[in-house]
């Protein structure tokens, strides 16, 4: 080609780039990327405002807070005995040893199947099938945000549907067991497997014999980008109903706030509204299993100049009746849990200088169920 | 966002995700990148979409938003090899992407980033001088100046000495 003339130039792109194949748009994984940046800004915010405060000696912050992120979930006391009888898949990866199973997320008496690893890192499963999907909910996750490694992958299976391997890069297959197991009075035919780096695609035959599959999005497996942040991905197109509601509410010295969950794709979120109605600071994780005390994810919040607000959200024990939280400097709080989709919570607002330094569950005949002191990385004096 | 501003912008990025790929892959040659950047760029229009839907030219808020997300992954993949001790896959898929690649777009890898964004969007987009000076954040003479130069690398670049062949379907080499 000879580019004195910039036409012939112009000729040349349109004739590589107007012809290159571009597939449909993954809408659901461009929204997932807007809702995980807009919580990593909030949350960055609000780690930005702890370091401020912890730098100024406002707030004794132990060692283990994290490394310049938002802190993560913290469980208080031993968990239930989670041997799950509903075990699809298991194996090993880099030498550990790993097992995905059905388990109901929810406290004794409701209903909430998910899909947990080694029993914990829950995701909800879908009661029914996407319209026109012979592969029902297929869930990945990237465990380790940033940091290429293993990973692990379910896939729901509708009646019928055979003959299910995972395409892993280079082309080599693995072949998949479809296992039958049931929880919450449904039944659901599952087959998982772990992979060391990435993959490709998921193939099946359906009932009728048809080949069909799901490609999942490269940049899952991509550790720059976005889509690794520890949580499940759920297959696009995938709308698992979420459970919403409000936990608590209150004044911080004249500040309004109200406290919410939701559970939903993207997990067990907290989001902090200040005030009521507009969301200030937010954390998610996977889902636990309901421990047997207490599961708390402390969110911090910079509110003005030198002002640290800090919420203690989580599960607790379903037995709970009403809770007594100490803080430093003596004072108490009442805590009443509510249940939302399932799920026993509570949560506790203050500010820096009376953060959580004990917190004692009780059932309703006012018999201790278990306490928990020293509740790191932001409970202490 | 509510359900009336998600339908909106659903149909705006069901409209611009092939533009934006297209550009993403002529600014970086390599396909899940491109998409990658593309998908970055529209979640990005997504959380500030009632800003987006307000200014006078969405399409050009959304391509600054991708040329510069480029121009950060060109930085980084600079500093690739040596910030990271495991690299192999990354270097793999890079060499992936060069075997995939036209000779076109391997001679416009080789000009520095800025030049080969003014490259594309005059030459590709189509974008005068002043809207190119405009999304890179600097002046139509620099946009001028920066094309004069890239051009005279292009003419002499060994891949692009030989009479084109013509290319019917397009590169297939795409990674889905």
């Amino acid at each position: 080609m000879n580019l004195a003339d910039e036409a012939a130039l112009t000729r040349r792109l349109h004739q590589e780039l107007d012809l290159a194949e571009v597939g449909p748009v993954p809408a659901d994984a461009v929204f997932r990327r807007s809702r995980v940046a807009a919580r990593r800004r909030l949350a960055g915010i609000a780690a930005a405002a702890l370091a401020l405060a912890a730098a100024a000696g406002l707030l004794a912050v132990r060692s283990g807070a994290g490394h310049g992120g938002p802190p993560g979930p913290h469980t208080i006391g031993p968990r239930h005995g989670s041997h799950a009888s509903g075990v699809f898949a298991s194996g090993s990866l880099d030498g550990h040893r790993w097992r995905l199973a059905v388990a109901n997320l929810a406290d004794p008496g409701w209903c909430l199947p998910g899909v947990v690893l080694n029993s914990a890192n829950g995701d909800l499963l879908q009661p029914g099938f996407i319209p026109n999907f012979a592969l029902g909910n297929v869930g990945f996750l990237e465990p380790t945000p940033g940091n290429p490694g293993p990973g692990w992958a379910f896939v729901r299976l509708r009646p019928g549907v055979h003959d299910v391997a995972a395409i892993m890069p280079g082309g080599g297959r693995l072949p998949l067991r479809v296992v039958t197991v049931a929880a919450c009075g449904q039944r659901f035919r599952l087959a998982g497997f772990g992979y060391p780096r990435a993959v490709l695609r998921i193939t099946a035959r359906s009932a009728q014999g048809k080949p069909t599959g799901y490609a999942p999005p490269p940049d899952l497996f991509n550790p720059a980008s976005n889509l690794q942040d520890g949580q499940w991905f759920n297959i696009e197109g995938a709308t698992i109903p979420g459970a919403s509601g409000i936990v608590g509410a209150g004044r911080i010295r004249g500040v309004a706030w109200q406290l919410r969950v939701t559970l939903g794709p993207d997990g067990e979120c907290f989001d902090v509204e200040i005030p009521p109605g507009s969301r200030s600071a937010s954390i998610c994780g996977t889902i636990a299993e309901p421990p047997r005390v207490a599961t708390l994810m402390p969110v911090p919040y910079g509110y003005g100049p030198r002002r640290m607000l800090i919420w203690y959200p989580g599960v607790v024990n379903p037995r709970t009746s009403y809770a007594i939280a100490r803080l430093c400097g003596g004072a108490t709080r009442r805590l009443v849990p509510v249940i939302i989709g399932g799920r026993t919570y509570l949560a506790l607002g203050t500010d820096r200088r009376a953060t959580l330094v004990k917190l004692t569950l009780y059932d309703s005949h006012g018999r201790a169920l278990g306490s928990a002191s020293a509740v790191t990385p932001l409970g202490g004096c | 966002m509510n359900g009336q501003d998600r339908a909106e912008f659903t149909e705006f990025m069901t409209g611009r995700w092939p533009g934006l790929v297209r550009l993403a892959y002529a600014l970086t040659g390599d396909r899940w990148l491109a998409e990658d950047l593309a998908q970055a760029a529209l979640a990005s229009a997504c959380n500030s979409w009632r800003r987006v839907r307000r200014a006078d030219d969405p399409d050009a808020y959304v391509r600054r938003i991708l040329i510069n997300a480029a121009h950060r992954r060109f930085r980084e993949q600079r500093r690739l090899p040596a910030a990271r001790g495991k690299a192999e896959p990354e270097v793999a898929d890079l060499a992936q992407a060069a075997e995939t690649r036209s000779d076109l777009l391997a001679a416009l890898a080789a000009l520095p980033h800025r030049q080969r964004a003014v490259i594309v969007l005059r030459y590709w987009a189509d974008l005068s001088d002043a809207q190119v000076a405009e999304l890179l954040g600097c002046s139509e003479g620099t946009v001028r100046s920066q094309a004069w130069r890239a051009l005279a690398k292009l003419r002499v670049s060994p891949a692009l000495t030989a009479p084109a062949e013509p290319r019917p379907g397009g590169d297939s080499g795409g990674a889905r």
